[in-house]
């Protein structure tokens, strides 16, 4: 049967995004982009201050009263004011939380019981397998909550209080007395 | 010829040290640099990724202008290992500054293996004291028995050996390996404008320049007001004149694309190994239809790395190791070990850093429980490092890849395959590696598989020294055999991989010597 001049140009639109998909595959840019939540194109700026509490409040709840929150918040707001996307995230996070809070009958994820708190934040922790495929197939943004705010509180948290809370005097990073630190003293 | 303009292809720890001592010579000189700007002291860099965690992509240069490819057994993607921006891979090394012995240079002689340096320990040793100089250089021979002779002491006074250190090195004397404290290019104490280090322990990204960085030369280059920088600017050739004669360069800027000549009396490639060969590759003409430089076909051919594998061992004390930056002792004992010929020689590396597997798991943690769990180990471990030279074979070399850049031109393409030497290095270092965790009383101890070492920006010899053209691609100042206006220099002068130490100070050294060369010839 001759091709029609509609089927030939259908399949050849098929043919050409097919092809560009087999190359975009095999430079490796869709895939990272499908699997590693990245943040969306936004405009960089400062953190509102109901946002930056969020923030806050997310970091106790993860990580309790024995890390102080403050270098952890002033993170999110280096980065809401240096990395495109961040401080639209942020914000959109603000708004999961507190709506997640609402639902459960507290009028915002501020003032939330710490253990509402902390089942709110947990529901968002880095998930594997099935888990993950769903979030980044229905919930894209709940991925990268997972990824640039909850892992990025247990990234800041392996790189400094953890440090801290193991035994160190301090975390890679601060400035430490040399001549102290070879005589077995205390260096921070 | 007078030669008053020159051109250097990369601005890395070379061409960094080039630009300084030939515009103090009073030459003017235009540094090409494929890489974006990369501000010195690198604070910012520091703040964004220690204080913050970022890696900002606007300071990398794109993925298809630093593409590379490779093949073989080497394990990682040599691609991701490139530091293409100002000051290259300058800007980001450990500081470990440690000379060669006068054996290194004289391996097939010695040994049976590789080719022996057309440049001996005694001839180069006047330069390696001004590398020291340059550098800032702190340490001491005094607890080295294997120290190489030396005309002049360090500039700096060494640093202390870190409580896990010391805990270390008490147990392998025991066991009979001497520790003793490694040279750095690091201030112990204030040194011509840089400040004393403080200890942040993230050497790699020194945020006050107390590690040295090859941007603190370039600075006094620029400040000259004869020397200009242009960043993000990719040469495509050296361009050469119907006599052969270098003459300039063909570059883009990589923003727009158009290619533009630089005219120059003297170009001088100083890229990392795989870029200088690549760039002679690309540079043909009628008289080089194989490239310049390339009359015998030793271009690319020469290649080796350092082949180091990091371990880490698990003890019951409390070592904290990283409590205090970071790299303080190491032990030269084997650098030229009874059986060497054999197999290599290994310097052990002692980075008083703790495994950072189990840093990563914490960070992985969905809890904190989960995050504590994983961080208990790692007050109780350390790394600990085999720095092992290797031989050249035909096994291991720089070619053009199929694949191309955005320019049309094609990448290096790397192939490199372990030798049996290699394999036999491996096994002594895995003897050393044993030694050391059994001195140490290690209940765990890890040790990479052979094709588990990483080279870590130490590639040598893609362009190597020779004093008869027939041998090598450059002569001992640097100075393209056949091709006259034109030098190579950086570690692909390497006769092999200069013994199984660090090679930067070297590689300075090599330069600081080419410089007083050129700009004697300048002056006549």
């Amino acid at each position: 049967m001759p091709f029609s001049r509609r089927r030939f140009l259908t399949g050849s639109a098929f043919a050409l995004v097919a092809a560009a998909g087999a190359a975009a595959w095999k430079r490796s840019t869709l895939l990272p982009w499908l699997f590693s939540g990245a943040l969306a194109d936004a405009p960089r700026g400062p953190l509102a201050d109901s946002t930056a509490d969020v923030l806050r409040a997310t970091v106790l709840a993860l990580l309790d009263a024995r890390v102080e929150p403050g270098h952890y918040v002033d993170c999110f707001r280096w980065r809401a004011r240096h990395v495109r996307g961040a401080r639209a995230l942020y914000e959109r996070f603000e708004r999961h939380v507190d709506g997640a809070a609402r639902a459960a009958g507290s009028p915002g994820f501020r003032s939330a019981p710490p253990a509402l708190q902390r089942r709110i934040v947990a529901a968002l922790a880095p998930a594997r397998g099935w888990a993950r495929a769903r979030r980044i197939a229905f919930a894209r943004d709940e991925a990268r909550f997972a990824r640039h705010v909850v892992r990025e509180v247990f990234v800041r948290f392996a790189a400094t209080d953890a440090w801290v809370l193991s035994g160190y005097d301090a975390w890679p990073g601060m400035p430490r007395a040399i001549v102290r630190a070879a005589k077995g003293e205390p260096v921070a | 010829m007078s030669a008053r303009r020159v051109a250097i292809v990369g601005s890395g720890m070379m061409g960094s040290t080039l630009a300084y001592e030939l515009t103090r010579a009073g030459l003017e000189v235009t540094v090409f640099e494929k890489g974006p700007d990369f501000p010195y002291p690198h604070r910012e860099r520091f703040v964004e990724t220690v204080e913050y965690g970022y890696d900002d992509p606007a300071r990398s240069i794109a993925p298809d202008l630093r593409r590379m490819t490779n093949d073989g057994s080497y394990a990682r993607e040599l691609q991701r290992e490139s530091v293409l921006r100002l000051g290259g891979a300058g800007t980001a090394w450990t500081g470990l500054a440690t000379r060669m012995s006068p054996n290194d240079h004289l391996t097939k002689s010695r040994y049976g293996f590789g080719m022996d340096w057309p440049l001996s320990y005694a001839e180069l040793e006047p330069w390696l004291c001004r590398a020291e100089a340059q550098l800032g250089v702190s340490g001491t021979d005094a607890d080295n028995p294997w120290a190489p002779w030396r005309s002049r002491p360090y500039p700096l006074p060494p640093f202390e050996l870190t409580p896990d250190d010391a805990w270390l090195a008490a147990r392998l004397e025991a066991a009979g390996i001497r520790v003793h404290s490694t040279p750095q290019a690091r201030t112990r104490a204030a040194y011509e404008g840089r400040p004393a280090c403080m200890n942040v322990g993230e050497c790699q990204v020194c945020p006050n320049g107390a590690r040295y960085s090859s941007t603190h030369h370039l600075r006094l280059a620029m400040a000259t007001g004869r020397c200009r920088v242009r960043t993000d600017a990719t040469v495509r050739r050296v361009v050469t004149d119907a006599t052969g004669r270098a003459r300039g360069v063909a570059w883009c800027a990589n923003g727009d694309g158009r290619e533009r000549e630089h005219a120059a009396d003297l170009v001088i490639v100083a890229g990392a190994a795989f870029e200088s060969a690549r760039l002679l590759l690309l540079s043909r003409d009628a008289k080089h239809p194989d490239g310049l430089g390339n009359t015998h076909g030793h271009v690319g051919r020469h290649l080796v790395f350092h082949h180091i594998w990091i371990g880490h061992l698990h003890v019951h004390d409390a070592l904290f190791a990283g409590r205090v930056g970071f790299w303080t002792a190491q032990s030269d004992q084997f650098v030229d070990p009874p059986g060497r010929g054999k197999h290599g020689g290994v310097k052990i590396e002692l980075p008083s850093k703790p495994s950072l597997t189990h840093v990563r798991d914490a960070a992985n943690a969905g809890s904190l429980a989960d995050a504590l769990r994983a961080f208990e180990v790692v007050k109780h471990c350390r790394q600990v490092g085999m720095h092992a030279e290797s031989d050249t074979t035909g096994a291991k070399f720089v070619a053009l890849s199929k694949d191309k850049d955005r320019y049309g031109d094609p990448v290096a393409h790397v192939h490199y395959d372990s030798s049996d030497f290699d394999r036999a290095t491996y096994a002594y270092a895995r003897t050393l590696f044993d030694r050391v965790a059994d001195a140490a009383g290690a209940h765990e101890r890890f040790f990479p598989e052979l094709e588990g070492f990483g080279a870590f920006a130490h590639y040598m010899g893609t362009h190597r020294m020779s004093r008869d053209p027939k041998d090598g691609v450059v002569d001992t100042f640097g100075a393209v055999h056949d091709t006259p206006g034109l030098y190579a220099i950086g570690l692909g002068m390497f006769v092999g991989s200069g013994g199984a130490v660090t090679p930067t100070l070297t590689g300075v050294a090599l330069a600081i010597r080419a410089a007083d060369a050129i700009a004697r010839g300048a002056r006549a």
